[in-house]
């Protein structure tokens, strides 16, 4: 059962290398740990192929300087012309994971989610406040429907002992040892 | 809370009507030197008729189009390079005048007199191909399918003659599959690049190939947005030009809250908009059918509720899988006011985004854009691929604001804070293949000759884990062998413009003496799945049945009665087998598919996609051939063929009452929809539906032996997680081997 529960979350373990779509990556040049792409080829081939011969060694000097010229560029760009994003953008080429979402199952507009989380700490901190001072009657019947159950619970039992106070009181009073 | 929005300054320039006019003028008055057909000849060069009067009326009207300015500008850059970017917000009519500047200025003659070199217009979307090629044909003034033409999948109008065409991109990678240089375009334009489309990209990493083998081939990408800084950069700083559209400024209304509601509040602005703001038409984006049918009720019934106090307003709703007549409604006048004088109409169009970049639709003055739609998302661990509602990007809420300003100076009301649009946004929608399964794009290239996937010079590599999967499946398959390589099977499996498991189904379904019935089953799934690359955008959620139907009818109802007509209780696969047949025994009659209710326009296309895919068979020899109907084999054989491409999909009930998908042990239910009469022990599914529940929709009845005769290299119990279909399945494979033994002994 665990099992299930790890699975329907929606985020499984990655593919491991048992896997024949691994291995059939692999064979075709994949490594572990890279993206694809041909960036990464120029980066990362340069053990095997590329390095070989002279013509290799050009490009792969080339690719360098060019990739130096790239950032110089793009510093100048970041100074002088006050440029920002770019910077995730030149990262995330060859991306390593696949994009993750997840499914949304109301209507809240965007950024809602976020407020509706600051907007009950207060209530909650109100409410402890509240069953502190013994006035419960005042809640709006509203707000006790966000609140946890076990709150509820706490309330009715406060309820509850409030009611008792004057039975209790009178016990006190008159319980027979007194007389 | 919504009432207070803040204003926010304008994105958009403000186009200076007298300047464009100077321009124009000026452009049109110097003449194109290169541009030798158009203009003072009385004779259609293409077809050797006169023009009709209505060829310069159009001419006319195209002249005032942003593009024309550039004309002479673009031309030079064409020649003077192989690939050319052209940057162009909507609406400066570059689909339409581009290519056609393209065919005036380039030579297309070949040696061979009869025969002349194409030019090539890619679309993201079918409608958009279609749509396109009738207005440029009637621009050209020739008839569609003879010069100008249009390719979609499951449909060819085009001929010998053509010379301009319009095709999906999917089409333009399918004939590369036969013609991997592309020998018969000689320009190419990329439109709608900016959508990043699954087959664009791969086009793109293609293209690039095959302009360093072909140096007279041209190519030029065209893009909607400010991404065409990274076009640029991929085709090796390409020229960049940029065409003005033809925008009116826009106002940007952020809300100071968030949204409890963003369907609620859509509704309420919508009906605020009507209450105050002057005339001028309102779209409104939603994400889904159900959500754009609901929401169009109920502002009909708010707008009710106002009273005589308000112009009447005509509400249209607009989503793909929406009959062409029905959408053709979005292109309607507003009404006019109910009395003489009295307060003005409104037409209120509620739609997908669909209408963001791909359908243009003029009026239009005040956008309501919630932030969400619907997004194509995949995920190779789990594999399931789903259309999940999921905020929009920076970009999309960009054009989706431009819509306002097309006519006049429009107004876009965001129904989120300026914050959650700068720290919940992101810049731009992550393109298709990082958020697809890619097993059919593998078998693609594959066949395009492309081995080397790893280093494919995609624009954007999408996940290792992405990859592999499609490999594995395809391996499973029999497409691949264990190094990769292409098969007989799969270069088969290949030409079939379907999902492999769905080709693998086909082509091997003459082994189980079936493939008629194989045949109508693809169709009928496929009626659904052909929508697929215009569904990424949209949902085809309708279908509370997956049997056809009207779409006015009430759907649940609907269902039912199809349901108790055409059910049948081992699967619904067999369902639409019935409901095939019965339309066949029916003369494909119309009348009677309204009182059974069916949908006639998705049946007749299924039954086209059938011929076209009978053709396919009969390229490679795949015998067509049935079971006697009486037999008891009959169906037996149909669900067998179906689990030799379907194996992959297959879900076991747990003694719990669950189901489990094989292997990948995730927890799922048998779709509300479905015609079993009980709970099979083993089904396959066509669909995996991602809500808060899992469902697994389309579903057949099969039986745990099969499992172990058709895919036993699936069914590997080695390399198999441990659980109870695990321990099912051990008990068949020691049966299996016990009658061997005994038939053995028996001889």
């Amino acid at each position: 059962m665990a099992q299930d529960l790890e699975g329907s979350s929606g985020s499984a373990a990655a593919i491991d290398s048992s896997n024949i779509g691994f291995k059939l990556l692999k064979k075709h040049g994949w490594k572990e740990g890279t993206g694809l792409g041909i960036s990464e080829q120029d980066l990362l081939g340069v053990g095997e192929g590329l390095l070989a011969n002279q013509r290799g060694r050009l490009l792969w000097k080339i690719a360098v300087l060019a990739g130096l010229w790239a950032l110089w560029l793009e510093r100048n760009r970041r100074i002088f012309e006050g440029a920002e994003e770019g910077l995730e953008e030149m990262w995330d080429r060859g991306r390593l994971e696949p994009v993750e979402t997840y499914w949304k199952n109301n209507k809240r507009g965007l950024g809602a989610d976020k407020v509706k989380k600051k907007a009950s700490k207060p209530l909650d901190a109100k409410n402890t406040t509240i069953s502190g001072g013994k006035n419960e009657q005042e809640l709006p019947s509203k707000n006790s429907k966000t609140l946890s159950k076990k709150m509820r619970k706490m309330q009715e039992f406060e309820r509850q002992l409030q009611e008792k106070e004057f039975e209790r009181a009178f016990f006190r009073e008159f319980w027979p040892d007194n007389v | 809370m919504g009432t207070e929005r803040k204003r926010k300054v304008s994105l958009f320039d403000v186009v200076d009507e007298t300047t464009v006019a100077a321009k124009i003028s000026k452009s049109n008055g110097g003449g194109a030197p290169m541009n030798n057909n158009s203009g003072n000849s009385l004779i259609n060069p293409w077809n050797g008729k006169p023009y009709s009067q209505r060829y310069f009326d159009i001419l006319e009207k195209r002249r005032t189009l942003p593009v024309w300015q550039q004309k002479d500008e673009f031309l030079q850059a064409l020649k003077a390079n192989q690939t050319l970017i052209l940057v162009g917000e909507t609406g400066s009519g570059k689909t339409t005048q581009i290519p056609q500047f393209v065919l005036d200025a380039i030579d297309i003659e070949t040696p061979d007199k009869r025969r002349k070199m194409m030019i090539a217009c890619t679309q993201p979307r079918r409608v958009a191909a279609m749509s396109v090629s009738r207005r440029v044909a009637e621009e050209m003034d020739v008839t569609i399918g003879e010069e100008v033409g249009y390719s979609i999948r499951f449909e060819d109008c085009s001929s010998a003659r053509t010379v301009l065409k319009y095709l999906t991109d999917g089409m333009l990678l399918r004939e590369a599959m036969t013609d991997p240089l592309l020998e018969r375009y000689k320009v190419i334009v990329l439109d709608e690049a900016h959508e990043r489309t699954l087959a664009t990209d791969v086009l793109f990493g293609l293209l690039k190939e095959v302009l360093k083998n072909r140096s007279d081939l041209k190519l030029v990408v065209m893009s909607a947005t400010l991404e065409a800084e990274k076009f640029q950069g991929y085709f090796n700083g390409a020229p960049l030009m940029k065409v003005p559209g033809r925008l009116h400024p826009v106002e940007i209304f952020y809300t100071q809250e968030p949204e409890r509601d963003y369907l609620e509040a859509a509704i309420r602005t919508v009906v605020q908009i009507h209450l105050c703001e002057p005339p001028g038409d309102i779209l409104v984006f939603l994400t889904g059918e159900e959500e754009i049918e609901d929401a169009c009720r109920k502002i009909n019934k708010e707008v009710g509720n106002l009273g005589d106090q308000v112009g009447p307003v005509k509400v249209v709703p607009l989503y793909s899988s929406l009959p062409p007549a029905m959408q053709q409604k979005i292109f309607d006048p507003a009404p006019p006011p109910l009395t003489e004088g009295g307060p003005p109409g409104r037409k209120i169009v509620v739609s997908t985004n669909i209408a963001e970049t791909s359908l243009t639709i003029d009026g239009i003055v005040y956008v309501i854009d919630p932030g969400f739609s619907k997004q194509k998302v995949y995920n190779p661990r789990v594999r399931v691929e789903s259309l999940l509602v999921s905020p929009i990007s920076k970009a999309s809420a960009h054009q989706r604001s431009g819509r306002a300003g097309r006519t006049q100076p429009g107004k876009c009301f965001r129904l989120y804070t300026e914050k959650s649009f700068n720290t919940e946004l992101q810049p731009q929608t992550y393109p298709e293949i990082l958020r697809s399964n890619l097993a059919n794009t593998v078998l693609t290239l594959k066949k395009l000759g492309i081995d080397d996937l790893v280093h494919f010079d995609f624009m954007d590599p999408p996940a290792p884990e992405t990859l592999m999967r499609a490999l594995e499946v395809l391996n499973y398959l029999g497409a691949l062998d264990d190094e990769g390589n292409l098969t007989k099977l799969g270069e088969i499996m290949s030409e079939f413009p379907l999902d492999p498991q769905m080709s693998k189904m086909l082509v091997v379904s003459p082994e189980f003496n079936c493939s008629n019935e194989i045949l109508s089953i693809s169709a009928m799934l496929s009626d659904f799945c052909r929508d697929a690359d215009i569904a990424r955008l949209h949902s085809f959620s309708m279908q509370a049945c997956k049997v056809p139907m009207c779409i006015d009818g009430e759907a649940q109802k609907a269902a039912d009665e199809a349901k108790a007509r055409f059910g049948h209780i081992d699967g619904d696969h067999l369902t639409l087998l019935n409901v095939y047949h019965a339309y066949k025994q029916n003369n494909e009659d119309q009348s009677w598919c309204y009182e059974n209710f069916i949908n006639h326009r998705s049946l007749k296309s299924a039954d086209n996609v059938r011929q076209q895919l009978v053709r396919i068979m009969g390229r490679f020899n795949l015998k067509l051939c049935s079971t006697d109907f009486n037999s008891r084999d009959y169906y037996i054989n149909i669900r067998k063929a179906m689990l030799a491409g379907y194996f992959m999909q297959v879900a076991h009930l747990e003694r719990t009452g669950h189901y489990l998908t094989v292997k990948d042990n995730q927890v799922v239910h048998l779709h509300p929809s479905n015609c079993l009469d009980h709970k099979p022990e083993w089904v396959i599914y066509n669909e995996y539906v991602l809500t808060t529940r899992n469902f697994i929709r389309t579903v057949t009845d099969i039986r745990g032996e099969w499992l172990v005769d058709i895919a036993p290299h699936y069914f590997d119990l080695e390399n198999f997680p441990q659980c109870e279909a695990k321990r099912v399945l051990e008990r068949l494979y020691k049966k299996r081997e016990k009658e061997r033994e005994e038939s053995r002994n028996r001889k």
